[in-house]
């Protein structure tokens, strides 16, 4: 798919001086950091569930796995956060591999089991593995934090710097969607057998999404706990697993940049409804029963539609005026 | 000499045998038809050539075995096939079916775009490469098919009923295209067809199945005359 350039452009200058338009409010930035760590994280599982149709649940195992390991490469042994987040990333796409080896030979609801399996033993493994380092139930804490000369961000540094990432990271999945790597994607999406006879590997290219997918996820979970300085086996709960999954169908599955779109509107109404507690994830799973139903492309899918709508519009004008001169 | 032999291959559902014992040659630069019955094997025999079944017995193309091959090495290895259903990418337009076909089939090739666009050109479809495939017609929709096959520049093209559900004029200027492809291209052609006429006027050989079996097998003039044929499959054209 091929993306407006012009669009493009207020898109990024809109997001750039987002945190300027709240007057560099603190809770707001966070709230906007927070949108762009979960829209690359959305954008990568609607890269690997839309475009790929591989139906994975393994998402946030990837993102726990690099930020647990990015926070004890830099708590343990002293490793720069950079590194350390590329280092996690590079392990996620490792495991997204090693998952995708054996499952990426079963079909459709198999995989979901699989990698939901993985989803719900790792918690497990991470407070058994405490003695390993990984802080046990608590987590870890006290990440240290990205630091540019020697001092530690500020709102506004952390925002930009996940701007910086955010946008390497969606340029990444734009290339990877629009390459023949893509074009593979979607002829096995639309006719699986046709693409089969006619040269798509259909194992191979699943694999390549599946450790790219983990690897993007990798870096914002990378980011994501150094960021927050803390990072612990909550961050595979039903609440942010079910977020992230409303992010994409809300923005429209398979409809980039829709998880971004979806990622922002849903991050934010998840901060607004905070105070609700547990009532939370009633309004989240609604969120996604509401958005099946009633708006099955997402909010991506409406702007599509009106914009064919005024397409067409224009093009009858267009029609009559010329009927009108000759 | 031969381009595809089949010899001995069986297919089993469980306890059901779809190909029984099956035997037959193909040779280079013929059209090969085959005919039968509905659930006569006729499908099965194309999924087993092109990797999507495996069976037992073996099949051998340009003398090397390819049965047990998926898919995608069998196109790697020159061999093209349509669907009885056209399998198209129905999101993405003309040119980009073709591109698939083009890019991940076509082994070493460096000019893909002049591949892509003198396959469409070749099956009639000029003007109509931005068209999304789900807004053609059958008939385009079957040249679209037909073009991304061709785009992986096979040797040997299996077409699995490409006539059903065209109008007799769509017909005719399909039968002159696989005639087109065989004479110019210099293709191997197999040709899966219920209607006798299509197959008596454009294959050099015919095969009917039965149950798995093969039948009758040699010019379609002869083939048509056999009565085990005629009991089988032609019954009711001995009484037109």
């Amino acid at each position: 798919m091929k993306i407006n350039k012009k669009t493009v452009l207020i898109s990024i200058s809109v997001i750039a001086v987002l945190p300027l338009i709240f007057r560099g409010n603190p809770y707001v930035i966070h709230i906007l950091t927070l949108c762009l760590i979960w829209g690359v994280v959305a954008s990568a599982w609607d890269l690997i569930v839309a475009y790929a149709n591989v139906f994975s649940f393994g998402q946030m195992a990837f993102f726990a796995i690099a930020g647990y390991t990015s926070s004890m490469m830099s708590l343990y042994w002293g490793v720069s956060p950079a590194l350390g987040i590329l280092a996690g990333a590079g392990l996620a796409a490792l495991a997204g591999i090693l998952v995708g080896l054996p499952c990426l030979r079963l079909r459709g609801m198999y995989i979901a089991v699989v990698t939901l399996a993985l989803h719900l033993v790792l918690p497990t493994l991470l407070i058994q593995g405490r003695i390993y380092g990984t802080g046990g139930s608590r987590g870890l804490g006290g990440i240290p934090p990205i630091e540019v000369l020697g001092q530690p961000l500020g709102p506004l540094g952390w925002y930009y710097v996940g701007l910086g990432i955010f946008f390497t990271m969606l340029f990444l999945t734009y290339k990877i969607i629009n390459s023949s790597t893509g074009l593979a994607f979607v002829a096995l999406r639309d006719a699986p057998a046709a693409a089969g006879s006619l040269g798509v590997n259909e194992y191979r290219y699943k694999l390549i999404v599946f450790g790219i997918s983990a690897f993007i996820t990798g870096v914002m979970g990378g980011f994501y706990a150094h960021y927050i300085g803390i990072i612990s086996p909550a961050i595979l709960g039903t609440d942010i697993f079910l977020m992230v999954i409303a992010m994409m169908l809300f923005g429209g599955l398979g409809r980039f940049p829709g998880a971004v779109v979806g990622a922002f509107a849903i991050a934010s109404a998840n901060e607004l409804l905070r105070p609700a507690g547990t009532f939370r994830l009633l309004i989240l799973g609604a969120i996604i029963v509401v958005t099946l139903i009633y708006m099955p492309g997402g909010l991506m899918g409406i702007i599509e539609s009106l914009g064919n709508l005024i397409n067409r519009v224009k093009s009858r004008r267009l029609n009559m005026r010329h009927k009108e001169t000759t | 000499m031969n381009m595809l032999e089949v010899d001995r291959i069986t297919m089993r559902f469980g306890d059901l045998a779809v190909v029984k014992d099956l035997s037959f040659k193909v040779k280079k630069g013929e059209i090969f038809g085959i005919a039968g019955p509905n659930g006569a094997g006729k499908t099965t025999l194309f999924n087993l050539i092109t990797g999507f079944y495996h069976g037992s017995g073996d099949i051998t193309f340009n003398g090397e075995k390819i049965d047990k091959l998926k898919p995608y090495q069998s196109c790697h290895k020159g061999i093209a096939r349509t669907f009885q259903i056209p399998q198209l990418f129905l999101t993405l337009p003309v040119i980009e079916n073709v591109r698939v076909g083009a890019h991940f089939g076509a082994q070493g090739v460096k000019n893909e775009t002049d591949i892509i666009n003198e396959t469409i050109s070749f099956v009639g479809l000029q003007g109509k490469e931005s068209i999304i495939t789900d807004n053609l017609n059958l008939f385009d929709r079957k040249r679209t098919e037909l073009a991304t096959a061709l785009a992986t520049k096979p040797k040997l093209l299996l077409l699995d009923e490409p006539i059903g559900g065209l109008s007799p004029t769509e017909t005719k200027e399909l039968m002159a295209l696989i005639q087109t492809v065989n004479k110019e291209l210099g293709l191997t052609v197999m040709i899966i067809e219920h209607l006798m006429k299509v197959l008596t006027q454009l294959t050099d050989r015919l095969m009917i199945m039965e149950d798995g079996m093969e039948i009758a097998i040699g010019p379609p003039k002869e083939v048509v005359k056999d009565e085990k044929v005629i009991r089988v499959y032609l019954g009711e054209s001995k009484h037109a």
